[in-house]
């Protein structure tokens, strides 16, 4: 398909409670949208990585510069029969996934609504229900997590993840599993140890965890095959697997026997799909991960979590359980009683960004058309 | 804390991946400290082709997200810049431009050239000759003639996929005794190792990045089945490269510019780290001004720069460069002496960058911005 135009827009929106983060604390989500349009028809695209380059080395402002100076020159006025056409038009760009994969993203939605499919159907996910699990950062106090860990269960959630730093491992972790024995729990440590910490490491392999989501540095696959290599639980990589290539190396390395699949982190739906075969040819499960999204990139994850190797309650969260003010209408929110999400029954998503919520928070947008 | 970013013309346009660039887009940052002030300069590519960094990834992160909280506290080292830069990821050239600016600042304070701020010795730094894909090869022979009589040590070369063993049987052909060694750019993957088997009997000084941009593990899969050296560049990005490439035998040389691995102090510690595991080192290039080019040749009088570097005179690129003096040979050599003032000797002309620049900004104390009041 030819796309006649693009738009990009750099949006503003409040959460709930401000996201905290190695540099300060973020009260707002910055969040680029790119709309395609051929023809008649739109897709829109969602990417966020953090304001500041604090999750990779991507950011909400250097994102919407690289697409505006660089990206979108090269897509406006071409023709893109496939997501891989866009893919390989873009290959001689390195690195920046984030904002690759905006624009294919909006490409799957842009395809979704042409052929009047839903996107998990272009995109071959079966599942009929797609399973969220919770998560829960660092509190003040331990008595509070545990409240909160309590009325995670009691909810309904099958899994909880909990965020693991110096200072809140061990000495949070240990009465954790004391108190709630059977439950699944998984720890995320957002890159923040090294193999010096392998001790700590070792004592944390008797916990019985799911998984172990990203303990060393983010771009790493060496040390965390080395790191494997000495402990029972799982290692689940997050930042490290960043493209098919990193997935093929860490299969290769034995780096992981978990990944997680952010389409924002590894350039959009099209490697997301790759990744996961390569995982699933290998026996190595998956789960949908998320970043600080709308409603928009969410329901795009929902779709993409029918592929059948995503075994793992998904990082997926209702809009309203940390989004103050979301972008689309409707919002992504739990159908029933139960934490599961239902894949969508209209063409591409049911999710889309309101015109007066973008007229309200949009900060920057520039168009181009040829 | 002022940034520039400059568009500079070049002579002759550079050929990229994607097409030409007529001007290098360079990113300056001017640090002022009492009544000194000191400039770094950082020049990932207009487009991010090099690495994933551009000019302006790299002038936004540094006004609005790394400048701010810099500006009005002390700094004591490079080490503490570094660190408290540490919490954001990647970004190794828009971290440069705000550290080498420190470099130089503390230089102007302390009234010492950098190089010996920097632990290097007065000593000439040599420069070599590089030539990129050619019309033909005979113009490609030509200029390696000319090169040769000039005397320079070492000739790089690009090399790329239908610009490699042909080129290089007639290059060494016609020049049987002379040091060459070729540049890759990533261009390869591992598929080519019959092509590398046969690059290897042309005894090359080294083979500079073959593989893939951020690869450390297929280049010591590569590594362990040729002769010639690999040299490093694009894959070491930090002293955590440095040091995974060692233990993993990823090369037998690195190729170090400052820009790439986040500053002066990385470079430093990836030239140490180097050295003391018996892996030569020379310094590198980017299209960059006068300034980055004098503080390239105040790194390479450290002790493991053995290997002719990529530093050119301005007039190889530039009709006026951004300093004065502009960059040239010492006479007589084919190398550069050097600083004998504090800092680098190529002094900035602020008519000539305020004439190039395309945005700028005054960076003020404070928060980044993007956070709220309460924040």
């Amino acid at each position: 398909m030819r796309i006649d135009r693009m738009e990009v827009y750099y949006v503003v929106f409040p959460l709930i409670y401000p996201w905290r983060t190695a540099y300060g604390a973020d009260p707002d989500v910055h969040t680029i949208l790119v709309r395609l349009q051929s023809g008649n028809q739109t897709g829109w695209g969602e990417t966020t990585p953090l304001y500041a380059p604090c999750y990779s080395p991507e950011s909400s402002v250097g994102v919407y510069h690289t697409i505006r100076e660089y990206f979108a020159p090269q897509i406006v006025g071409e023709d893109f029969p496939t997501a891989r056409h866009i893919q390989e038009r873009l290959k001689h760009f390195k690195g920046n996934y984030f904002s690759k994969a905006g624009i294919e993203n909006a490409w799957w939605l842009l395809k979704a609504h042409m052929e009047e499919k839903p996107l998990h159907q272009l995109l071959g996910g079966t599942r009929k229900a797609v399973e969220s699990g919770t998560a829960h950062g660092i509190k003040e106090n331990l008595d509070m997590l545990m409240e909160a860990i309590q009325k995670g269960i009691d909810d309904g959630y099958k899994r909880t993840k909990l965020k693991f730093a110096k200072g809140w491992g061990l000495e949070m972790l240990k009465p954790v599993r004391a108190n709630f024995p059977q439950h699944t729990f998984h720890i995320d440590c957002n890159s923040s140890f090294t193999l010096d910490d392998l001790p700590m490491f070792k004592k944390v392999d008797k916990l019985g965890l799911a998984m172990i989501e990203q303990p060393l540095p983010y771009d790493d696959l060496i040390e965390h095959a080395k790191l494997q290599a000495q402990m029972q639980t799982p290692i689940c990589l997050d930042e490290s697997i960043k493209s098919v290539r990193d997935m093929r190396l860490a299969i290769e390395l034995k780096s992981c026997r978990y990944v997680n699949i952010k389409p924002p982190r590894v350039g959009g739906l099209q490697a997301s799909v790759d990744i996961h075969n390569l995982a699933k040819e290998n026996g190595i499960p998956a789960w949908v991960g998320g970043m600080l999204e709308s409603s928009l990139g969410k329901g795009v994850n929902v779709e993409l979590a029918t592929l059948d190797n995503f075994v793992y309650p998904n990082d997926i969260g209702p809009s309203s359980r940390g989004i103050k003010e979301d972008i689309t209408e409707p919002t992504l929110e739990f159908p029933g009683k139960e934490k599961i999400f239902k894949p969508s029954t209209v063409p591409g998503i049911p999710f889309l960004p309101s015109p007066a919520k973008l007229e309200k928070l949009t900060r920057h947008k520039f168009v181009l058309e040829k | 804390m002022e940034v520039y970013y400059v568009a500079l013309p070049l002579i002759y346009p550079w050929k990229t991946a994607y097409g030409e660039d007529t001007h290098i887009h360079s990113v300056l940052v001017r640090m002022f400290s009492g009544i000194h002030e000191g400039w770094g300069e950082t020049t990932p590519l207009f487009a991010p082709t090099y690495s994933p960094e551009t000019a302006s990834s790299a002038f936004f992160l540094i006004t609005q997200v790394f400048g701010p909280p810099i500006v009005g506290k002390d700094w004591a080292s490079a080490a503490a810049l570094r660190d408290y830069l540490a919490v954001f990821k990647g970004n190794p050239f828009a971290k440069a431009g705000v550290e080498i600016a420190w470099w130089n600042l503390e230089a102007q304070i302390r009234k010492i050239p950098l190089h010996r701020l920097l632990g290097g010795k007065t000593r000439l730094v040599e420069a070599g000759q590089d030539f990129g894909v050619q019309d033909s090869l005979d113009m490609l022979l030509g200029n390696i003639e000319k090169a040769v009589k000039q005397r320079f040590k070492r000739i790089k070369l690009k090399a790329k996929p239908g610009w490699d063993v042909e080129m290089l049987e007639a290059v060494r052909g016609a020049f049987p005794k002379m040091t060459f060694h070729i540049d890759c750019n990533s261009g390869y993957t591992l598929d080519h190792l019959p092509l590398f088997k046969k690059i290897d009997k042309f005894h090359l000084a080294m083979i500079e990045q073959p593989l893939f941009h951020d690869d450390l593990v297929e280049h010591a899969e590569l590594q362990k089945q040729i002769e010639t050296p690999i040299c490093l560049d694009e894959s070491v990005k930090s002293p955590r490269d440095m040091r995974l490439a060692i233990k993993l035998k990823s090369c037998r040389y690195v190729n170090i510019k400052p820009g790439r691995v986040g500053g002066l102090q990385n470079a430093m510690e990836i030239h140490n780290l180097a050295r003391d595991n018996g892996i030569p080192a020379w310094v590198g290039g980017m299209l960059e001004s006068g300034i980055g080019s004098g503080v390239n040749i105040e790194l390479a009088t450290l002790e493991n720069f053995a290997y002719p570097g990529d530093v050119f005179p301005s007039e190889r690129f530039y009709v006026e460069d951004l300093t004065e003096p502009a960059v040239q040979f010492t006479p007589g050599k084919l190398g550069f002496q050097p600083s004998d003032k504090p800092g680098i000797p190529y002094a900035p002309v602020m008519e000539r960058i305020e004439k190039r620049t395309i945005r700028k900004a005054v960076v003020k104390a404070g928060k980044r911005s993007g956070s709220r009041k309460g924040d």
